[in-house]
């Protein structure tokens, strides 16, 4: 009877739950199946949610892309019309010199306290803006090393074409190089950190200020807006607009690359969500496979066991009063 | 005349028979409910000349089924006491929903450091997922205090069960120099006989014994494995508590008569009753499962360790995150030192509550300045991280003597070990059902034959009755007799 009580309560209990009332007894050597399991289910739903977590940073990783792409394209336009026309120049300059500080303030974006363009360096801002910067000095040094004159001086208009075109082509190329980037103008680290989209795999869906388009671009604007201050002859300014113009083409079509690379791993992370949630229905299932109870057995078990309780009172009544005593 | 009163005579024996037979019969009847009481019957014989009288008591038995209850409670007992155990032992698993299990905690500091990895510039991930690793940490403290504690109880236990023996086989010389000195006289000696059955099975349920009767129905006693517990006179059984119980070793053996009965060294070694279980539970099952603890703390320092990061590496190699907190070198593999996972901690250098800095975690550097990874000191350095998070899924050695396999992941291994703990736990639970059915089916057994059924006491008082009735009538019906004869000569 005392065996009949116990097994009452605990198929009582499962009647409430729905799960086994001693699950390590009952399962035994497969418990570590049942723990196991829901590890597993906890690890699918954290790289589902840090997956997700990295595809929001990826579209916004995108987007500022997409920001300095229109950035190239709206300074093409600008340029084309400019180097032609009456008062190009300073009209050039002062483009120049705000799409620099756009580039600045576009490659400094942030995300959840971390700088986009960082790199492992996600702490600092990669880019600083052009004036008193580093590169800023190195480029006054470089020119005035090249031409005898500073940027500012009226002389700069004695400066022929093909002397403008060799100073860009040497160095002041020199200053954009990946070691010049690296030591006058960018703080981003070239690695890039990785995403997690499942407990065995990352991928890069993160671009840096290192890439190539930032030094190309900004090589462009610096061109533009920092040499000779508007004073330049024609055919010096036609170098250099020639060869910004050459620049940007080039930084676009690496940041269409750059875009495209995300793309990519943007869809590895929405298939990895797809893959873990889809995986997490499974493994919920066989968790319930597991440890469940058929409640409909449970509760013909409570059924039966109440039965067999109440067959016992009354056997144990009935009992209790048949005795010879009763009759002598 | 002489007739009349020799009838009267039998008359009379046959009144004080009855009369006898009655007070058996309501002793019966009173100790209807006693499990150790054996039905008494009487014994009756003809006196010469002719007349009933009570010769002898009898007490229902039947030595067959009485050894039968000894050995199937000795091995109750014992398998009772190793479930029981291991239920405590199970405890530290839990119900998987818990997420209580040492294999649950591990998968939370994964989860810690993946997220830590997502984001490594974040102080506060990295704080969280010390949190995680100090939840750990403290699981494996908790886990081996409670092997501990276990085998404590186990080893005290035993020394109790030890004094019990003592006492009971003491109480059993008594009871049986009075039935070897009764036997052969006709003196009623159910009562201790009745103590003495009584005894036997308590006995049994400290240790397995075996009864051999002799002689004068004097009976002597062997520990199941051979070792004399009691012939003519007790046996001493010594054992000494356990001073410690925490550096894994086995503790002390019991001795019967000098010589060991339980351990390694066991020349005639008891397997079951309570005595054997706790032995077994405190030298095997749980040392088994300490070592499991110690392996995976071993595995968890050896995982988080650093390795000098200088051109050539100059240095050796030293605890990261989980250090020994008794200072021991780093543990290398198949010498993982006893109780390691109760000295499992947290290295304060890491731990933001005791000063340090959680940084450590992403950047390396425990050992010093040459043990730093992160060279550049980048903000979302993540390699040292991700390699961290991935070390509970690589394969390593562990000490077979665990009992686990010599090579898995420090993840699966805590998972077999969830697994072994309660495949043991529903092995016993079997086990012990069984025993106690065994156990139990043995004791009606034996109590058909010597319980007291007052059904039948009943009838037979109603027998007892018609023959007091019928002795009365003859004695009135003689007295009359002698009445008219007396009333004829006055």
């Amino acid at each position: 009877m005392a065996v009949s009580q116990a097994e009452l309560a605990r198929a009582q209990v499962e009647v409430q739950t729905g799960r086994h009332y001693d699950m390590g007894l009952t399962l035994g050597a497969a418990t570590g199946t049942a723990i196991g399991l829901r590890l597993q289910l906890s690890e699918l739903e954290q790289t589902s949610d840090i997956a997700e977590q990295a595809g929001i940073r990826a579209g916004v990783t995108q987007s500022a892309l997409q920001g300095l792409s229109q950035l190239a394209t709206d300074f093409i336009a600008m340029l084309t019309g400019a180097r032609g026309a009456v008062l190009g120049q300073p009209l050039a300059r002062d483009a120049a010199q705000s799409a620099f500080e756009s580039f600045a303030s576009m490659m400094n974006v942030t995300f959840a306290g971390q700088h986009l363009f960082g790199g492992l360096n996600s702490d600092t801002p990669p880019i600083n803006s052009y004036e008193g910067s580093t590169g800023a000095a190195a480029v006054s040094a470089a020119f005035f090393a090249q031409f005898g004159v500073a940027q500012s001086d009226p002389d700069v208009a004695a400066i022929t074409g093909p002397d403008m075109q060799a100073f860009l082509d040497g160095p002041f190329a020199d200053l954009f190089s990946q070691a010049g980037w690296a030591a006058n103008w960018s703080q981003a680290s070239g690695s890039n950190p990785l995403s997690r989209i499942s407990p065995t795999q990352q991928v890069d869906a993160s671009t840096n200020a290192n890439a190539g388009f930032a030094s190309k671009l900004a090589q462009a604007f610096t061109m533009i807006m920092a040499l000779g201050e508007g004073n330049l002859n024609q055919s010096a300014f036609e170098a250099a607009v020639d060869t910004a113009l050459a620049l940007v083409g080039d930084a676009q079509l690496e940041l269409g690359n750059e875009q495209s690379r995300i793309g990519i791993a943007q869809q590895r992370i929405s298939a990895g969500v797809e893959a873990a949630h889809s995986r997490g229905f499974n493994v919920t299932r066989a968790i319930q496979a597991l440890e469940s109870v058929d409640p409909y057995e449970a509760a013909a078990r409570v059924n039966t066991l109440m039965t067999q309780l109440e067959a016992s009172y009354a056997l144990t009544g009935r009992i209790s009063r048949m005795s010879l005593l009763s009759y002598i | 005349m002489a007739t009349l009163s020799s009838a009267l005579n039998y008359a009379l024996s046959g009144l004080s028979v009855s009369g006898a037979q009655s007070a058996l019969l309501s002793r019966n009847v009173s100790f209807a409910g006693e499990e150790n009481y054996s039905r008494r019957t009487a014994e009756i014989i003809t006196l010469p000349g002719g007349s009933a009288s009570i010769g002898g008591y009898g007490r229902s038995m039947d030595k067959l089924l009485l050894d039968k209850l000894l050995e199937a409670a000795g091995s109750a007992a014992g398998r009772q006491v190793v479930f029981d155990a291991l239920s405590r032992l199970g405890a530290t698993v839990g119900d998987p929903q818990d997420d209580g299990s040492l294999a649950a905690m591990i998968g939370n500091l994964q989860q810690g450091l993946r997220t830590f990895e997502a984001d490594p510039a974040n102080n506060a991930l990295g704080a969280s997922a010390i949190e995680a690793a100090r939840a750990l940490a403290d699981k494996l403290n908790q886990m081996s205090g409670e092997i501990v504690a276990v085998r404590e109880e186990a080893d005290k236990a035993m020394a109790a069960s030890v004094e019990r023996i003592n006492t009971l086989l003491g109480q059993f010389k008594v009871v049986n120099d009075a039935v070897v000195r009764g036997s052969g006289t006709a003196a009623d000696l159910g009562d201790s006989l009745d103590q003495r059955d009584s005894i036997l099975k308590m006995l049994s349920e400290e240790v397995g014994i075996r009864v051999v009767t002799r002689p004068n129905n004097d009976i002597s006693i062997y520990a199941e494995g051979g070792a004399v517990l009691f012939e003519g006179s007790p046996r001493s059984v010594t054992f000494a508590t356990t001073a410690n119980l925490l550096n894994g070793g086995a503790g002390n053996a019991v001795f019967v008569d000098g010589v060991p009965v339980t351990g390694p060294a066991a020349a005639m070694p008891v397997t079951s009753g309570k005595l054997a279980a706790l032995a077994t539970v405190r030298d095997e099952t749980a040392v088994l499962l300490q070592r499991q603890a110690d392996e995976a703390a071993a595995v968890l320092i050896r995982n988080f360790s650093e390795s000098d990061q200088g051109g050539p590496p100059a240095g050796p190699d030293v605890a990261g995150l989980f250090i020994d907190s008794s200072g021991g070198p780093l543990p290398l593999p198949g010498q993982t030192p006893p109780g390691l996972a109760s000295r499992l901690a947290i290295n304060p250098l890491g731990d933001p509550a005791a000063g340090g800095n959680p940084m450590l975690l992403r950047d390396g550097g425990f050992g010093g300045s040459s043990y730093v990874y992160n060279s550049t000191g980048a903000s979302s350095f993540q390699e040292r991280i991700t390699g961290l998070a991935q070390s509970f899924d690589v394969t390593v050695s562990f000490d077979p003597a665990a009992g686990l396999g010599s090579t898995a992941s420090l993840k699966s291994f805590s998972i077999q070990s969830a697994s072994w703990v309660e495949a043991q736990r529903q092995g016993a639970q079997q086990a012990a059902e069984s025993a106690g059915a065994m156990k139990a089916r043995a004791g009606e057994s034996l109590l058909r034959v010597t319980g007291v059924n007052i059904d039948q006491e009943m009838a037979a008082l109603l027998d007892l009755e018609k023959t007091y009735q019928a002795s009365s009538k003859i004695i009135s019906v003689i007295d009359a007799m002698l009445a008219s004869l007396l009333d004829a000569v006055r």
